[in-house]
């Protein structure tokens, strides 16, 4: 099926251009319980593919995704065809789409609920946007296979550009490090938008393994049902998912098909990882413990589980194919792989734009190694957090808050505990604030711990001092 | 202890305590999301001073269904 195209230059022996060589067996379980071989699936994208390419042989879209069928043929369409998708929640707000629609101009968008025409094979609706000016665009860079949000839930127009060569040598190398086969089957635990979710996809798709797509979350009465009756054989998540598994009382239950867990997305806090690391010793299962950032497609490092329990709070050693060092002369920690990034994008003409990283990721975090060649992160050059996964930037919430409540603010914390002082008498500020954050970044208030105080603590060279505001972390 | 808990509700969910009715439903709105839910038991676990069982975290997917559940504990 695949005919040569010049314009975009996908690696030999893609992945989703051989999902026909399964065959036979189960590329997916649908949200529907439909089984789907990947003969099936082969056949869908082929469709889906034919019908982009009609269309133009390169295009930017936007594409709105679940953890359904129709999301999954359409993304790998996109892959197939040459046309780069950039991959949003399909529950982001419907006001935060007009300025990826002004930063981006795309040729289309495919979401499940707009008009449109169906994508063949998917069902997904696909909508032309006849308002972008083509013939003023430079053309997308050959090697640019797809773009992902570094917020998740935020809708900023910051994204971070990566190549097909990206996408499938991060996609090899967890199959080597998980070891996966084709008798291994996942549950969708994570948006597919997000570079953990999508990383699960790809993954599982590379080695012939199987997907039980659902947006099934751990408090659901289905959850345990699901597992037992497609004996879904992994099962990931971010730190407040193994919270929640551990509230529910999952080590409890029986899952016999179970082998593997895996955890990224944020540190967990060393004691759910001695519960889960000891659990899984109990039960035979692999618990791997993992670290990465979407810049890099996203995994950059893992603890192979037979280490986990004598390396707790460690973010283990880099994947297969990439290298992990700490900089001496600011204990940065620096990957380099074949999985980084091109480079990050704020709007359409970023996308002409070649590689700028060359491979080398300097993560903004700062590192120490031990004896073992064990890393373990101490602490963040960049201001942000990760709350419930998601990265949400220091600066920027301080900023958002100040200009909404006109005080002087001052956010800092630690992942999964954000903590926000405001300065002022009114303890309606801590309201507001609070309020402001749920609106527009979607968080709830245990994430996050706010003070109203009179007069917010400065270093003495006057600037503010965000390590103060620790105490309260 | 009805209004105690609708108390916690509206506290933890940060909805107006007229809202919480006992159709309120997890998941029907974007305020009782699953960070919100995990909250939501253990502001009710330190306010009635009770342990929940893990089958009633999953199973409190309601208003009228926390009553229920909290009353067995008292």
């Amino acid at each position: 099926m695949s005919e040569i195209s010049f314009d975009h230059q996908q690696p030999i022996g893609f992945w989703c251009d051989r999902l026909q060589n399964q065959g036979n067996s189960i590329a997916l379980i649908d949200e529907n319980n439909d089984i789907i071989l990947y003969s099936d699936l082969d056949a869908r994208v082929d469709a889906a593919t034919e019908f982009l390419r009609r269309k133009s042989p390169r295009q930017l879209g936007l594409l709105f995704m679940g953890n359904t069928l129709p999301c999954i043929v359409a993304y790998l369409a996109c892959l197939r065809a040459g046309h780069v998708p950039v991959l949003l929640p399909d529950t982001l707000r419907s006001d935060l789409v007009p300025p990826l629609l002004n930063s981006y101009q795309p040729d289309w968008v495919m979401r499940a609920d707009q008009m449109g025409v169906a994508l063949p094979g998917s069902g997904l609706m696909y909508a032309e946007q006849t308002l972008t000016n083509h013939t003023s665009l430079p053309p997308l860079s050959p090697e640019l296979g797809l773009l992902l949000s570094t917020s998740g839930t935020t809708g900023s127009p910051k994204l971070v550009r990566l190549s097909y060569q990206a996408v499938q040598s991060n996609a090899d190398a967890i199959v080597e490090y998980l070891g996966l086969a084709p008798c291994d089957r996942a549950l969708t635990m994570l948006p597919p938008s997000y570079s953990y979710g999508l990383s699960i996809i790809n993954s599982h798709l590379n080695a012939g393994a199987c997907l039980v797509l659902r947006n099934t979350g751990v408090l659901s009465p289905d959850f345990a049902k699901v597992i037992l009756e497609h004996e879904v054989t992994s099962i990931s998540g971010v730190p407040y998912i193994y919270q929640m598994l551990h509230r529910t009382g999952f080590q409890k239950q029986s899952f016999p098909s179970l082998r593997t867990l895996t955890q990224a997305g944020g540190r967990m806090d060393d004691r759910l990882i001695n519960v889960f690391g000891q659990l899984a010793v109990e039960k035979g299962w692999k618990f791997y413990v993992m670290y990465g950032q979407t810049e890099a497609a996203p995994r950059i490092s893992f603890v192979p589980p037979e280490r986990l329990l004598d390396k707790v709070g460690s973010i283990g050693i880099a994947i297969p194919g990439g290298k992990l060092y700490v900089d001496p002369l600011d204990d940065e920690l620096v990957y380099e792989g074949p999985n980084v990034m091109l480079g990050y994008a704020e709007s359409r003409i970023d996308l002409a734009r070649p590689d700028e990283l060359k491979g080398v990721l300097r993560t903004g975090d700062l590192a120490r190694v031990d004896n073992d060649g064990y890393f373990y992160v101490a602490g963040r050059k960049k201001r942000f957090v990760k709350l419930a996964g998601n990265r949400v930037g220091l600066d920027e919430v301080e900023q958002k808050l100040q200009s909404a409540l006109h005080v002087p603010v001052s956010v800092g914390g630690r992942d999964e505990r954000m903590v926000i002082w405001l300065e002022g008498k009114d303890d309606h500020l801590a309201e507001a604030a609070k309020l402001l954050l749920a609106e527009q970044y979607g968080l709830h208030h245990s994430m996050f711990r706010i003070r109203v105080v009179l007069e917010l603590p400065l270093l003495q060279t006057g600037k503010k001092d965000y390590a103060a505001l620790m105490e309260d972390a | 202890m009805e209004d105690k808990l609708r108390g916690i509700f509206s506290e933890s969910l940060n909805i107006n305590s007229n809202d919480v009715i006992d159709e309120l439903r997890y998941s029907e709105i974007p305020q009782w999301d699953s960070v919100a839910h995990m909250a939501l038991i253990a502001a009710i676990e330190e306010g009635f001073d009770i342990m929940l069982d893990a089958e009633d975290v999953i199973n409190m997917s309601s208003f009228s269904k926390a009553k229920e559940i909290v009353t067995k504990y008292l």
